[in-house]
């Protein structure tokens, strides 16, 4: 442990917002070829350390040093001519070029003819196969992005940076979007990268990965440093009670509910769309946490989206409490007593530029507006205060007022605003479309809580989650499908992680047999 | 987070950035000609601003609502046309319709309504049904509008006569005034307080800035999108027809050529004043403000003499500084 | 922030665009004469028609000006009565551009003659070779006259319109015949005519020669005059209403006269001095002239308001560009006898409305 070895140090780093103190003397040290995690909660500063060091922000105290020099990185051409590259959360390729195109976007090589600037298509394939090969990635330089899936996207702003001659990378939360096994290729392209000399520096809320792949791991928590420790002297447990600063035994809450009676029961429902789910039957009881598992493209979401009311069904029938329902818009889907908290919080949840109240009141004002007007033409602001006022304290909200824009809040405080909303209809049936993720650890514990008081009281409660734990840990059953089929159903006390697996990859053909429970 | 937020005077001014230009701009103005500080002055830019108010009413629905709408101008036209067709005393001897009688106020104020609801309605149901992007629907009915518009004023008898010799209703309605304050200045004071009030204090209000905000999440919600744009365009056509009538009785005429890029100045007054082009955001004081403000302008350079050449620089300059400053307000919370 | 702020500006450069593109859009189909009924039915007669029937192209700057609405309709009469020329016509909509357009639209048609109701001041010479080497017959309406150098281009070109300049002169005179009857019109006794100038567009021909020659007049009467300011308006009564309002505010003690380049702008400055207590009685009276004779503006010479305006007989003007291609077509001269029509001076290759001045005197001279 030399200190020539540290490639990227940040003395004593201290930033501050009208406000608001978002760094707090934080000190990070990068070793040359390794994985260095970053931890804490959303809002703990992770981001903005990350956005001094790419350059985005420029940091009111302390000092960078990149290979022990004290640098001054002012903007992100300055971060990068000094060997330090960022790949974004949310990744916007030009879906209409190739994949050479985008890696070279900005410098296109080129030949100078009669004056004009020519594309080099050759030096451009060969530049960007030799990358590929160095990194060890099978892809064609010329394949269309439009066609890739998330992770190749990821891989060209990768292997963007490493053309950049990057020395230090920044992944920010990078395989939020991605499957499992396209998490291993990114682990794989990390060690070729890390083998190179390349240090990572890895943002992620997903401690089993970070104990999977990081040599070193620095946790911070409100704007401060908590610590910084190697991988191998750490668990899950530590690192939790580290991030939250308090003891957490357990992640999940313990379950007391016992289901009930019959409520939803779906039968032969099928898409309208072809390559959607097809013949889906199911039933929910009173006070039941059903999991819904399987892999991306299993078209779980586009099942809940469509007993919502979001999407057109085919044939099929969905009845509540004995009686057959007729569900075709959202609208519908309220007055029946179902919510759904959107798998998309950006896309389709939030509405960023409003505050606090009318992101929380938007639904439940919409369905019952009698609720809000008493009839008469004005709504009644105190109403809409005080249901406010309640779900800000019963979901211990984090927002300066109520009057606050819900864009300036954490990932977490937005997902329980969302949640809010939706309890806020008093719901019989409660869809979670991936309602933990992009979530610190202390955000999920008490949408787990929630999830458990409402079964208690006897509502149902669906989640599509795609983490194993969370199924596992939350549901008292879980189903789980593949392909637009439902693959099987499993006891959510006894099922095991090689089981959900299993049921997820069934694909239809070798279905035939009938693996169900 | 918690702590109380202090008293800053920067953030103040560029919160307000809109509301301390037009007073810097009255201010430069009032020191360069002293006079311009009189109740006269005011009262003019007020009766100026009066139309352009009710106008940029209508089209804040639409912006706020995340939509576009180019039409606008000619909706005025059409019902400036219209509402002046059926204004005209029966003693005019070139009148539009030779047959008819003379009508009380009424009759054409609400006529120059209905012609822009049921233009407003078309352009929703363009956006809505047929899906048409409002941006190229709203430019088709532009097209439209003034077809209709100069066919309507080249009818026979008319032959693209300009519209004139007003009944006294109708007349007094553009110029008249009560306890000195004029009708026109009243009619956009109540489309202000309504349109506030239906804004902020009504489902229906909400609504708008939710689907602005985000019309999946809206949807997803429970809100139609359908009703919504309906409403919205419906509503707007409901004050650029009023507008309409307002236009022609103040002017005492009214052409073929009238409100022509007025949806424009609606635009860009929304836009100055603080309300989103991509939707959600907007209030109706900054709307009001920005309307203001470009009437202060060209009423403010002619008061003061600037040549005229010169008047469209100082425009151009003065909307680019107000929305400069107004973008600071989210600039720096990014 | 940047993109937020950016998509502000990219949408509304675009609304610009997009509206600058509507605006002109008109041109790619040359409308079938949207006149009243009998015109329109007229002229799909003449469609079908498809002898070897010449055709005439013709470009009106603006279908929304009354004056052009009214030539338009008097020529496209003219032709569907006759039935020897076929008349198809477009709108430049007041832009270049779009007249351009419209102009390579008529000769991709193989028009024989083309009539040009030009908005551009210059580039004459061009469009003359232009016509020269398509061998079309080219004829300036309304507009003012090429220089005799490019007469010499081409033989073919004609000219036919009223004089700017007359029409200046005449309301010019109207105002100086009433300032020498009435001493009292000095209202501020500086021994002065202190007048508001209301122009119609910028760098428009007509606006400018009207301006100056009244002026003129007045100055070869012996008045001594001053401008107090002039403002551009768009020959649009609203805005002459907000211009003046502004300006009577600001020096209304020095107001004497205000002088429009067309009698919508006139009517709108008598509403803002309405709006300002003048019109009130005799002693408040302010003489407005306007330019175009229209039915409006008439009833204004009636009651009061109004000083005079002087016209421009549409009529007159779409008669004449008929009969000047008609006789071309027979072969015949172009002679003061051919021509038969009342109130023009033929002279070469010009043939000149002469503008009419209307007072409340003689109202009934504008009807035609």
């Amino acid at each position: 442990m030399e200190s020539s070895d540290i490639v990227l140090e940040m003395r004593e780093i201290s930033k501050s917002f009208p406000g608001v103190k978002a760094l707090d003397r934080v000190s990070l040290k990068v070793r040359k070829g390794t994985v260095h995690a970053l931890m804490g909660e959303n809002g703990a500063g992770k981001s903005t350390l990350m956005k001094c060091a790419f350059g985005l922000y420029h940091p009111d105290e302390g000092e960078i040093l990149v290979e022990g020099k004290p640098v001054q990185l002012k903007s992100i051409s300055d971060a990068m001519a000094n060997g330090i590259a960022m790949i974004h959360q949310e990744l916007h390729p030009i879906r209409t070029q190739n994949v050479m195109e985008n890696l070279w976007v900005g410098r296109t090589p080129y030949q100078k003819r009669l004056a004009v600037k020519w594309v080099d298509q050759k030096k451009m394939y060969s530049d960007t196969k030799a990358l590929f090969d160095r990194l060890g990635i099978r892809l064609d330089p010329r394949q269309s992005v439009g066609e890739l899936a998330a992770a190749h996207c990821q891989l060209i702003e990768i292997v963007r940076a490493v053309s950049y001659d990057a020395k230090v990378i920044i992944m920010d939360e990078p395989t939020s979007s991605l499957s499992d096994s396209e998490v291993e290729l990114l682990f794989k392209i990390i060690k070729t990268l890390t083998d190179q000399g390349v240090a990572i520096i890895y943002i992620s809320h997903k401690i089993e990965e970070i104990l999977q792949i990081s040599d070193e791991v620095t946790i911070m928590r409100d704007g401060e440093l908590v610590g910084n420790w190697p991988s191998s002297e750490l668990t899950q447990d530590l690192i939790v009670s580290r991030m939250v600063g308090r003891q957490m035994t357990d992640r999940f809450p313990a379950r007391e509910h016992k289901p009930g009676e019959e409520y939803l029961v779906v039968e032969h429902l099928t898409s309208a769309s072809a390559h959607s789910f097809k013949d889906i039957s199911f039933t929910l009881r009173k006070g039941e946490i059903l999991g819904l598992g399987g892999l991306v493209g299993a078209q779980r979401t586009e099942l809940m989206e469509s007993i919502f009311g979001l999407r057109p069904v085919a044939s099929g029938k969905v009845s509540i409490n004995g009686e057959e329902v007729k569900i075709r818009r959202p609208q519908d889907a309220i007055k029946k007593g179902v919510a759904l908290l959107t798998e998309e919080r950006r896309a389709t949840g939030i509405i960023p530029m409003l505050s606090v109240e009318e992101n929380l009141v938007l639904a439940n004002q919409t369905s019952h507006r009698r609720m809000y007007t008493g009839g008469q033409l004005f709504l009644n602001e105190k109403k809409r205060r005080d249901d406010t006022g309640r779900f800000i304290e019963s979901l211990s909200i984090k927002t300066p007022t109520m009057k606050t824009q819900i864009q300036y809040l954490s990932g977490g405080n937005q997902q329980k605003v969302l949640l809010g909303r939706w309890m806020l209809t008093d719901p019989d049936i409660l869809i979670l479309d991936e309602p933990t993720r992009g979530i610190d650890v202390g955000a999920k514990y008490e949408i787990y809580t929630l999830m458990t008081k409402m079964a208690a009281e006897g509502k149902c409660v669906i989640m599509i989650s795609s983490e194993m734990p969370e199924l596992m840990g939350m549901s008292d059953r879980i189903m789980v499908m593949c392909e637009g089929r439902l693959s099987g159903l499993l006891d959510g006390k006894t099922a095991t992680d090689e089981q959900i697996m299993l049921l997820a990859s069934t694909y239809h053909s070798n279905l035939e047999g009938g693996a169900a429970v | 987070m918690n702590e109380k937020t202090k008293f800053h005077p920067k953030e103040l001014i560029i919160n307000n950035a809109i509301y301390f230009i037009l007073l810097a701009l009255i201010i430069i103005i009032g020191v360069i000609s002293p006079n311009f500080f009189s109740l006269d002055v005011f009262r003019d830019i007020f009766m100026q601003s009066s139309v352009r108010i009710v106008m940029a009413l209508g089209c804040m629905f639409i912006i706020i609502s995340g939509s576009a709408d180019l039409s606008g101008g000619r909706m005025l036209g059409l019902a400036a046309l219209v509402a002046g067709s059926l204004a005209q005393q029966a003693s005019y001897t070139a009148k539009f319709w030779p047959q008819l009688p003379e009508m009380p106020v009424v009759v054409p104020v609400l006529a120059s309504m209905l012609v822009g609801v049921a233009f407003g309605a078309f352009n929703g149901w363009a956006v809505s049904k047929l899906r048409v992007p409002a941006f190229l629907a709203t430019l088709g009915s532009q097209m439209i509008l003034f077809g209709v518009s100069s066919l309507y004023f080249n009818k026979a008898p008319n032959n693209s006569q300009p519209l004139g010799s007003f009944t006294e209703g109708f007349s007094s309605f553009g110029s008249g005034s009560v306890l000195e304050v004029p009708y026109l200045i009243i009619v956009a004071a109540v489309c202000l307080v309504a349109v506030w009030l239906l804004l902020t204090k009504t489902c229906m209000g909400k609504d708008i800035f939710a689907v602005g905000g985000n019309p999946e999440a809206a949807r997803v919600s429970g809100i139609s999108l359908f009703k919504m744009q309906m409403i919205t365009f419906t509503l707007a056509g409901l004050l650029y027809g009023l507008s309409g009538s307002m236009e022609a009785a103040r002017t005492g005429s009214a052409t073929s050529a009238y409100g022509n890029a007025y949806e424009l100045d609606a635009i860009a007054s929304c836009i100055v004043g603080g309300c989103s082009i991509t939707g959600g955001v907007g209030t109706v004081g900054g709307v009001f403000a920005g309307v203001i403000i470009f009437n202060v302008i060209s009423y403010g350079l002619t008061f003061i003499g600037i040549s005229p050449y010169w008047q469209n620089v100082v425009k151009g300059l003065i909307i680019i500084g107000a929305v400069a400053l107004d973008v600071r307000k989210y600039a720096r919370k990014d | 922030m940047m993109k937020r702020v950016m998509a502000v500006l990219v949408a509304f450069s675009m609304m610009l665009g997009v509206t600058a593109c509507g605006s002109s859009g008109g041109n790619s189909a040359v409308p079938a004469s949207s006149g009243s009924g009998d015109t329109g039915s007229a002229a799909s007669q003449q469609a079908e028609n498809t002898g070897k029937q010449p055709v005439a192209g013709v470009a009106w700057y603006n279908f929304g000006d009354t004056f052009i609405a009214n030539a338009r309709t008097t020529l496209n009469e003219a032709a569907a009565q006759d039935g020897k020329i076929k008349v198809i016509d477009a709108d430049s909509q007041n832009d270049i551009a779009t007249q351009t357009n419209n102009v390579n639209n008529f000769y991709t048609q193989n028009v024989k003659y083309l009539v040009l109701n030009n908005i551009n001041t210059n580039a004459k010479a061009d469009i003359i070779k232009q016509a020269k080497a398509k061998n079309t017959t080219l004829i300036f309406a309304n507009t003012d006259s090429p220089s005799d150098e490019e007469f010499q281009l081409y033989d073919k070109v004609y000219h036919v319109s009223s004089l700017a300049d007359q029409s200046g002169k005449i309301i010019g005179e109207q105002l100086a015949k009433y300032w020498k009857e009435h001493p009292e019109a000095d209202r501020n006794k500086n021994g002065k005519l202190d007048y508001i100038m209301l122009l119609g567009l910028q760098q428009h021909y007509d606006t400018q020669v009207r301006a100056k020659y009244s002026v003129q007049a007045l100055q070869d009467a012996g008045i001594q005059t001053n401008l107090i300011q002039e403002a551009i308006c768009n020959y649009q009564r609203g805005e002459a209403q907000n211009q003046v309002a502004s300006i009577l505010q600001a020096r209304k003690k020095d107001v004497e006269a205000v002088i429009a380049c067309n009698d919508d702008m006139a009517l709108g400055a008598i509403e803002a001095l309405k709006a300002s207590n003048f019109f009130k009685d005799k002693n408040s009276f302010i003489p407005v002239v306007g330019v175009d004779a229209t039915k409006v503006g008439v009833e204004a010479l009636k009651n009061g308001t109004l000083l005079g305006t002087a016209l421009n007989n549409p009529v007159t003007l779409g008669k004449s560009i008929y009969k000047l291609m008609s006789l071309l077509e027979e072969g015949k001269e172009v002679t003061q006898e051919n021509m038969g029509i009342d109130g023009i001076t033929v002279k070469d290759h010009h043939i000149y409305i002469n503008y009419v001045g209307i007072t409340a005197e003689n109202t009934e001279d504008a009807s035609y």
